[in-house]
């Protein structure tokens, strides 16, 4: 799970899809995402596991929206890539991209 | 988009479990998928729930708690990347899988302790399940339409009882749309259907078009009705159920367009209905085929429902109603004509049942009080003896938390092993109720525990296992703990005034399960005494036939009454009758009469009077063996002729003229003809609830031109019974092959099956109260093992300074049968009083009746004595030597 960009597989697919959400990246939004792009149905839990870790090591940020009148009133946390996070997802592709070299399957 | 009931506590948990912003968070946005995954009822709804229940119960979700509640203590970078744990204070995942696997070793190395545990958490868990799913499916939840919680019936009351509403009426309601979504007139008809198979009676549910859009479901094939086959007198058009469709007419895939003959009339079929697509209306929902409700029926009346507005209470809409009953007061209008009552349909729905749900809901929570402190009291008993582990894990380091936790889970763990054994016991128990129910009760076979049932009989686990194991819990962390470490001693010396509390719940669990076995009793004596009450008539080789002639093919009596008399001839030709005769019905299917009585030269009687008795041929009173005690039975020429006679039984003869010789006086009903009574019949039995103090019983003679009756039949000594019915079917149905045979049984068959309703609540009664008894048993041998525990050291002592091993034993035994005995006084009190309230389910059930009372005082006294006696010789095999031995 640890490489030495420090980010799982998982909190990869989750900053990328923060970062493809922009100011549309919450819980449920992210879920969809990755779902509609990588085909992964995860737990609702997962997600806000790793989206919690992500802002403990401070590779993502959230706020708290304010309420909108039509979503029953509660408020929404809206995820955003941290500059430390995009080092670390250029520093995962970089490294993945250079172990892909020559083993590139015809 | 409604989120489905059992979701509330579940997100309620997570708001709990996650804590502020979080929990609020997370929860929305499990609604808010819940919610969009169950759009659309039914059967999304029951998958959203189980996506739900996977989604809380998902490790990730304790793991993401875990997370937030860290961060929120300030512990911010808590965690390294990959997720390893610096604090000490909040269980990792990974510990928390650590103490379960040590809490499963720790259990299973008492296997016999836990086992224990897990049955009766099993049994308790099991008899809320099955009563849960009852109460879920026929109470909350017994229409699978969407919003059927807004759906209501309306009726026009009448003193105690609701008529049909009048059409003018309900065009009037039908312009409230602020209150109605939608109202609809239903009605039902029975119908004979002839040329499939045997005649049969079907229920018919008649209905407008618009219907589909009340209940959402249309045909899955053919059409539904034209507003064209509405009109008038309304087309003879069906749509019939999945079930008949099914069965009936075995799945033709070509039924659309199809013939069937009602009523001696053709009837096409256009459309099969879709599977769950009950009839709303609280009368027949099992129907067979839907038919127009034509504008003609209207006059003649049916029932009106609907669906109220999204947001208006069923208080809402009865204000309305009695505001425009009160506006056509004032106009002038009869008030009675308006007068409108709303009723909730789910309510309607299970009004027979409800009463025993009740009764059932309160044993249950009974069941799983006793079921905990039972649990507890083990629990307490074996962290009483595991005191030196936990003062030896305390002193290496272990703190109070991590020790509580380590309790909870062990009792959290026995609560869901004993929750699936509880599942397993409750879809056992639901197969054995539905083949054990009276046919009145046939919505019971409806019930299996669904999503919802599960999830709340989780939760309910999880709250036992909280609760089970919080008194251990509390004990092991006890700062006393470590004294005992040091002392080394057994015994502490406070054992005794805590046990008192276990004492005392171990009496009031025996007085329980007391006043429940005196129930089960009394319900019994009474069932076998209604079974064998004489009944008045000879039932040994009684059988009857009920049937109808097709109406639309005899029109005139003369014709009926020819036909009638044909079958009965060739009915008592058959080989092994003895003889037959005619009437309206036999026990315990009697008529009603009711009105005021009037006797001549006695006056009016006050008061309305109900009679119950039947219409009878001259043969009647001799072939059921019925004796006349006084005048003579009716003549040939009385019955062909239709006179003016009447037949009394000893009851009714008794009430109207005492003492008195009623032969030759007259009497009449409701100011109707005179009839002269000609004789007085000894009582029958009229078992069943309803017949039970219907001791009134009245005779007259059968008409013959009726298109209805019963046909007697007395079997030859040696017959068989069933040959006969066989035989006496064939030669009805050769006799007019259109005839509707309903009811063709040995009467004492049916005499049983009147008894329906009283052997399904007795043996319920006995299941519950064999439960309770099993549970005070264990209890009492929780309590007993613990306080030998106890007082090892004391009981080394005694034996020491020279007492027997018989004394020893005594000794404990007779704390048992002190607690017992206790019990036993409680529970005579108990039962007294509390047997009153079951009275409406089980006749005579609160009579005092010493008999059952002893008897149960007996059984309960030799069942917990047992429960003593094991550990009391283990008390007796105490070695002294080694109980005063230090450790």
């Amino acid at each position: 799970m640890t490489n030495p960009s420090g980010l799982g597989t998982l909190q990869q697919l989750a900053l990328l899809a923060v970062a493809r959400l922009g100011r549309e990246a919450f819980g449920n939004a992210i879920r969809g995402e990755i779902r509609r792009q990588t085909g992964r149905d995860m737990a609702v839990s997962t997600i806000y596991v790793t989206l919690v870790r992500l802002e403990e090591q401070g590779l993502a940020s959230s706020e708290l929206a304010d309420a909108e009148p039509g979503a029953g009133g509660r408020g929404k946390r809206f995820f955003r890539v941290t500059p430390a996070g995009w080092t670390a997802l250029r520093t995962a592709r970089a490294e993945l991209d250079g172990m892909w070299e020559g083993v590139e399957p015809a | 988009m409604t989120t489905p009931p059992p979701a509330r506590p579940l997100l309620a948990l997570v708001r709990a479990l996650l804590g502020s912003p979080w929990g609020e968070e997370v929860a929305a946005e499990f609604e808010a998928e819940a919610a969009a995954r169950g759009a659309g009822g039914g059967w999304r709804r029951l998958a959203a729930t189980l996506w739900l229940l996977r989604q809380v119960v998902h490790p990730d979700t304790l793991r993401l708690a875990w997370l937030v509640r860290a961060s929120r203590a300030g512990c911010r970078g808590a965690l390294h990347p990959a997720g390893t744990p610096r604090l000490d204070r909040t269980p990792t995942p990974e510990a928390l899988v650590q103490d379960v696997r040590f809490a499963l070793r720790s259990l299973f190395r008492s296997r016999a302790h836990a086992a224990f545990a897990i049955g009766t958490l099993a049994l308790g868990l099991g008899a809320a399940t099955s009563v849960l799913s009852a109460i879920q499916s026929t109470l909350l939840r017994p229409l699978p339409y969407e919003g059927a919680d807004r759906m209501v019936a309306l009726w026009r009351p009448y003193g105690a009882a609701f008529l049909a509403p009048d059409p003018e009426q309900v065009r009037v309601w039908r312009e409230q749309e602020d209150i109605f979504e939608q109202l609809e007139w239903v009605g039902v008809r029975g119908l004979t259907l002839t040329g499939v198979g045997e005649p049969t009676r079907l229920t018919v549910g008649l209905v407008r078009p618009s219907i589909h859009d009340l209940v959402g479901r249309h045909p899955t094939r053919g059409r539904t009705f034209t507003d064209e086959e509405v009109r008038g007198e309304g087309a003879r058009v069906l749509l019939v159920t999945h079930g008949f469709w099914r069965g009936r007419l075995g799945a033709d895939p070509g039924v659309v367009g199809r013939t069937l003959t009602l009523e001696g009339e053709p009837w096409t079929i256009v459309g099969v209905l879709p599977r769950g697509a009950v009839f709303p209306s609280a009368f027949a929902p099992q129907t067979d085929a839907w038919a127009p409700f034509s504008e003609a029926r209207e006059e003649l009346g049916g029932s009106v429902v609907g669906r109220l507005r999204a947001g208006v209470t069923l208080e809402q809409a009865q204000a309305r109603l009695d505001a425009i009953a009160a506006g056509a007061a004032a106009d002038g209008d009869r008030q009675a004509m308006w007068a409108g009552k709303a009723l909730s349909l789910v309510d309607s729905y299970g009004a027979n049942v409800r009463e025993a749900l009740r009764v059932l809901a309160a044993a249950v929570l009974l069941l799983l009080a006793l079921t905990c402190v039972n649990v507890t009291g083990l629990l307490v008993g074996r962290a009483y003896r595991r005191r030196h582990e936990h003062a030896i894990r305390a002193a290496l380091g272990a703190g109070r938390r991590r020790l509580v936790r380590m309790q909870l889970l062990e009792s959290l763990l026995l609560a869901a092993f004993g929750a699936a054994g509880g599942f397993a016991i409750a879809l056992g128990l639901l197969e054995g109720v539905s083949r054990l129910r009276p046919d009145s009760l046939d919505v019971l076979d409806t019930v299996r525990p669904d999503g919802a049932v599960v999830a709340a009989v989780a939760l309910v686990a999880v709250l036992v296992g909280l609760a089970t194991g919080f008194l251990p819990a509390l004990q092991a962390t006890r700062p006393g703990g470590l004294e005992s470490l040091r002392s080394g001693s057994r015994t502490d010396g406070t054992g005794r005034g805590r046990s008192r509390g276990r004492w005392v719940l171990v009496a009031t669990q025996v007085a329980v399960s007391f006043a429940l076995v005196v129930a089960s009793t009394i319900a019994l004596r009474t069932l076998i005494q209604l079974q064998r009450d004489e009944v008045g008539f000879d039932a040994e080789g009684l059988l009857a036939i009920q049937a109808s002639l097709p109406r639309w093919k005899y029109a005139d009596e003369v014709g009926r009454a020819s036909i009638l008399r044909r079958m009965e001839d060739r009915i008592a030709s058959l080989p092994g009758v003895a003889g037959t005769t005619r009437a309206s019905g036999v026990p315990p299917t009697h008529g009603i009469t009711f009105g005021a009585v009037e006797v001549e030269g006695l006056g009016p009687i006050e008061g309305t009077t109900m009679f119950f008795g039947t219409e009878v041929d001259a043969s009647y009173f001799r072939l059921l063996g019925q004796p006349i005690v006084a005048g003579r039975g009716f003549t040939r020429e009385e019955v062909a002729e239709g006179a003016p006679v009447r037949i009394l039984g000893e009851g009714a003869a008794r009430r109207l003229f005492g003492d008195a010789d009623p032969v030759g006086r007259r009497m009449r009903i409701e100011s109707g003809t005179w009839r002269t009574i000609v004789g007085v019949a000894a009582d029958v039995a009229m078992t069943g609830p309803m017949w039970s103090d219907a001791t009134l019983q009245l005779y007259g003679p059968v008409a013959g031109g009726a298109s209805w009756g019963v046909f007697g039949i007395r079997v030859r000594e040696g017959a068989s019974e069933g040959g006969v019915l066989r035989r006496a079917r064939a030669v009805l149905l050769e006799e007019e092959p259109d005839l509707l045979i309903e009811d063709a049984a040995p009467v004492a068959a049916l005499m049983r099956a009147s008894l329906a309703r009283e052997r399904f609540v007795t043996a319920l009664l006995a299941g519950f109260s064999g439960l309770a008894l099993l549970l005070a048993a264990v209890g009492l041998f929780g309590v007993v093992s613990h306080a030998v525990g106890e007082r090892t050291r004391e009981l080394g002592i005694r034996l020491a300074l020279g007492a027997t091993r018989a004394q020893v034993q005594r000794l404990i035994l007779g704390g048992g049968a002190l607690a017992a005995g206790a019990g036993v006084a409680t529970g005579v009190a108990l039962a007294f009083g509390g047997l009153r309230l079951l009275d409406s389910q089980v006749v005579g059930l609160s009579d005092a009746d010493p008999a059952s009372y002893l008897l149960s005082g007996v059984l309960v006294l030799a069942v917990t004595m047992a429960a003593c006696h094991v550990p009391a010789r283990r008390a007796g095999r105490v070695d002294p030597v080694e109980s005063l031995r230090a450790e």
